[in-house]
């Protein structure tokens, strides 16, 4: 039902147009009852906290019902954020069933939804408040610097699975959109300490309201403490950062809504990194930082023109700048957005919209890391259409459309990223969908232009007897396209006054993946092939083995995605998750390069008991068991996160708790760049203290 | 010529007229009332009434409604959800005078808006909760205030207009308020 309009999800992109997040939170609820939109009983199942974020003209002005959502999507609401006592976005991930969060050190993170994860996992598109996350630059997404004041987040809307008919490309696993808070929602004064074994930090916040102008502005300060080596020895993975940051929300009386924000951010993230040479002794183990810095700045506006249409404008500027110990890189993106959104006749809900943006960035390479041309600018262009259909007497909902993008890296004129969903109404309170899709993953700058050092071998080495170090490196030739996926889903979900459940499952068929080739090795610095001159080796400081970066591989993955949440009583909240994944078949012969197939656990269970204890006591309990990674031979765990909040007064809430409890120290995930020294998770103890004044 | 002066004439008498009236703020919409209520129906489960305030274990909590809004309907709809255990009973507010003796919430609805202080006065010491709709904008001192942003319902708490009245309000509830003002 569109109330909560699903939909939503699928159609907009951000969070100023109708809604989205109840109707996750509702899903199936509302559409057993397709006569009364906003009845009685529907709103009665929903907690406080959904109601809230229940939109009500949407309510209104769809008054059928559509079905629910054709799609795998969870939200993470205000509440899942605060007792979670998550202190970044990763940690929150961790919440949502089906996704597969893996820490690499104190400020690396792999992320990503039903497959190829990495520390560059280049599948999962992330979004703040409509404002791309993700990097073109290796891929995927530099979690050390993609943080802010979390407890000024609304909530963090995540769609499993292809969203690149809205969202464009790299949207091939899923989408995560984090919408910040309305200025208006963050009023008065606000100081959060919290500090424990993991470090400290500390978010001072103050926002005020005339009317209808409101605005808040922020600092957050961070000084987190890293891990321990194989051996449980500290090692440089401590992470500082010093942010800044603001929005302001002007909704003027005729309907028009303006939204400006911007942050700016600098600070190191350590890492325990095996440095490279061609010089004895070749690789060593050290802790090396790197530098990082950045701002962005948005504005965003929109306008109901009347009850059935309604437009939005966006256009934003990021630039980030990182200094690390193989290499320099800069980035500056500008990115202009307009969609329109509009009824027409009683069955369509369409959506369309044209997207541009630029990158310029630049690179500065070492012996490790180097990417030729240096430079490059990135010119993005797309249009999308999407028509929200109720078919069938208003018993389903049909949702068909495409995006359409140009890039001048790409070799393919149009990437064309269309999908096909359906969902309709399924027994008592439930919804039942079905999806199929195709998206894109573009290649990023390091596949196209980068040569990546992946080991220096001592010479003399038994199978490949040389007088100088080989090194095997990962060579891109310019001539990779995108990787492409098409997807077949089926979901079912059902919601009662005590009971929710959520399964999906899938089917991904991907083409055209990143493979790495062998080409003949050379003599460096000279050039020469070895095969050809073997006396090259007199000059050689060492040979190079290049692997190219081609798209010759295949696979095919599959798996099911399961969320329960049960209100056991009004003060007892139980919610869990299960996530299966299984790689049904791949190509053979070819080497699956840096997309390592085996870097995501079979199984993956999620435990959460939140409790409301007397007036102001909260106690949550959150037990993860996540199974091996074959590929990493890293081994299953379990892990589990206390928190116990007590609010002795309006204005202060103070919360003891641990994090990885139980795990020990235990790896979680290692760099598929094989750039980084195994690391070890700590579990940890923390006090956080929350003043509003 | 003295048709044409006196429409002009009438013309600019009723644009005057026009524009001289007070704004009307849109309607409340069904949906917009049905999820109003189902918010205060949900914001009376964090609050706790001191047992005082009931006759019995058994007693209902009653729900009174100050002026000719929907929402009298809208409660009802939800009234056969039991809070902290007991019964729903929603009733059209009587006198102020006899609003302490009969009510644990008290909801003002927009239209009762000019006598909203007469109300809140006759139960500010009493465990009674006050629910304000301020619409878009304005508002008054109830204990909780009723707000629409963005198309979603939003509510605010006057910790000050609660403090005599042996209430006792959830720290969730704070978590979930848009504002939460009159000091800790």
């Amino acid at each position: 039902m569109s109330i909560f309009d699903i939909a939503g999800c699928l159609v907009h992109r951000f969070s100023s147009f109708p809604g989205f997040v109840a109707a996750i939170m509702l899903l199936g609820a509302a559409s057993a009852h397709a006569e009364s939109m906003g009845d009685a009983d529907d709103l009665a199942n929903l907690s406080l906290e959904e109601l809230l974020a229940t939109e009500i003209t949407t309510l209104s002005r769809k008054a059928e019902n559509l079905g629910g959502a054709p799609a795998a999507v969870f939200v993470i609401s205000q509440s899942d954020i605060r007792r979670s006592g998550a202190r970044s976005i990763p940690e929150l991930l961790r919440i949502v069933p089906g996704m597969q969060v893996a820490q690499i050190d104190g400020n690396k993170w792999a992320v990503t939804a039903r497959g190829a994860n990495g520390r560059f996992a280049n599948k999962l598109l992330v979004l703040m408040d409509g404002r791309t996350l993700y990097t073109p630059m290796l891929g995927g997404v530099y979690w050390d610097v993609q943080d802010t004041d979390i407890a000024a987040i609304e909530r963090i809307e995540v769609i499993r699975g292809p969203g690149a008919t809205m969202w464009g490309s790299n949207a091939v696993n899923g989408v995560v959109n984090i919408i910040t808070k309305h200025a208006a929602d963050t009023q008065g004064g606000n100081l959060s300490v919290s500090g424990g074994q993991g470090g400290v930090e500390s978010v001072l916040r103050f926002g005020a309201t005339n009317d209808d102008f409101a605005y808040r502005a922020f600092a957050k300060v961070l000084d987190r403490d890293g891990n321990v080596s194989l051996a449980g020895d500290d090692i440089g993975d401590d992470t500082d950062m010093v942010r800044f940051g603001g929005r302001i929300d002007w909704d003027r009386k005729n309907g028009d809504e303006l939204t400006v924000s911007g942050e700016a951010y600098a600070g190191t993230s350590g890492e325990y990194r095996i440095s490279r040479s061609v010089t004895p002794p070749y690789e060593v183990i050290n802790e090396r930082e790197t530098d990082v810095s950045g701002v962005f700045a948005l504005a965003r506006w929109s306008r109901n023109i009347d009850d059935d249409s309604q437009i939005e404008a966006r256009v934003y500027f990021d630039s980030y700048d990182r200094e690390a110990p193989t290499y320099d890189e800069k980035i500056a993106t500008i990115d202009f957005d307009v969609q329109h959104r509009f009824r027409l006749g009683d069955r369509h809900d369409l959506v369309w919209g044209v997207n541009f943006r630029r990158s310029d960035s630049q690179t500065e390479g070492t012996f490790e890391i180097s990417l030729d041309p240096a430079d490059r600018t990135q010119n993005l262009v797309s249009a999308f259409i999407q028509d929200d259909i109720s078919v069938f007497g208003d018993k389903a909902r049909l949702m068909i459309g495409s995006k359409f993008e140009n890039n001048n890296l790409s070799d393919r004129n149009i990437e064309v990223e269309p999908s096909v969903r359906l969902a309709t109404d399924f027994g008592e309170n439930g919804t039942i969908w079905v999806a199929a899709s195709h998206a894109v993953r573009m290649p990023s700058r390091g596949e196209l232009d980068g040569r990546v050092v992946s080991a220096v071998l001592p010479p003399g080495q038994p199978s490949f007897p040389l007088p100088v170090p080989l090194v095997p490196t990962a060579n891109g030739d310019g001539s990779m396209k995108s990787e492409e996926v098409t997807t077949y889903e089926l979901g079912y979900r059902m919601r009662n006054d005590a009971l929710f459940v959520d399964v999906a499952l899938f089917y991904n068929d991907f083409d055209d993946l990143r493979s790495l080739t062998p080409a003949a090795p050379i003599c460096a610095p000279s050039g020469d092939i070895l095969q050809i001159n073997p006396a090259c080796l007199a000059t050689a400081t060492h040979v190079e083995a290049p692997l190219i970066i081609q798209n010759d591989f295949r696979t095919e993955t599959a798996g099911v995605e399961l969320a329960v949440s049960r209100q056991v009583s009004e003060w007892w909240r139980l919610q869990g998750g299960y996530t299966y994944f299984h790689i049904v078949n791949e190509s053979a012969g070819v080497l699956a390069g840096l997309a390592v197939q085996e870097d995501s656990p079979d199984h993956q269970v999620s435990l959460r008991s939140s409790m409301d204890l007397r007036q102001n006591f909260e106690l949550d309990i959150w037990l993860r068991w996540v199974d091996d990674l074959e590929g990493q031979q890293i081994d299953a765990y379990t892990a589990m996160d206390l928190r116990f909040a007590w609010s002795p007064k309006p204005a202060l809430m103070i919360a003891a708790g641990g994090r990885n409890l139980l795990a020990g120290d235990h790896m979680e995930f290692m760099s598929e760049l094989v750039d980084l020294a195994p690391v070890q998770i700590e579990p940890e103890a923390y006090i956080d203290i929350r003043w509003s004044f | 010529m003295v048709l044409s002066r006196h429409i002009s004439r009438t013309v600019l008498c009723c644009a005057v007229l026009w524009a001289s009236l007070p704004q009307t703020e849109a309607a409340e919409t069904a949906a917009e009332v049905t999820v109003k209520a189902a918010v205060v129906h949900k914001i009376a489960k964090f609050v706790t009434w001191p047992d005082s305030a009931f006759e019995s274990p058994q007693s209902p909590i009653r729900f009174c409604v100050v002026g000719n809004g929907r929402i009298y309907d809208a409660l009802r709809r939800m009234g056969d959800r039991p809070i902290h255990g007991r019964p729903v009973a929603v009733i059209r507010a009587p006198e102020p005078s006899l609003a302490a003796a009969n009510c644990d919430v008290l909801y003002l609805t927009r239209d009762a808006e000019r006598r909203a202080a007469e109300w809140l006065d006759v139960v500010a010491d009493e465990p009674v909760l006050t629910v304000g709709d301020a619409g878009e904008y304005g508002g008054n001192d109830s204990i909780v205030m009723l707000t629409i942003r963005r198309d979603k319902v939003r509510f605010a708490i006057n910790l000050e207009a609660n403090s005599n009245t042996g209430l006792s309000i959830s720290a969730q509830l704070l978590q979930l308020a848009a504002a939460v003002g009159g000091g800790a």
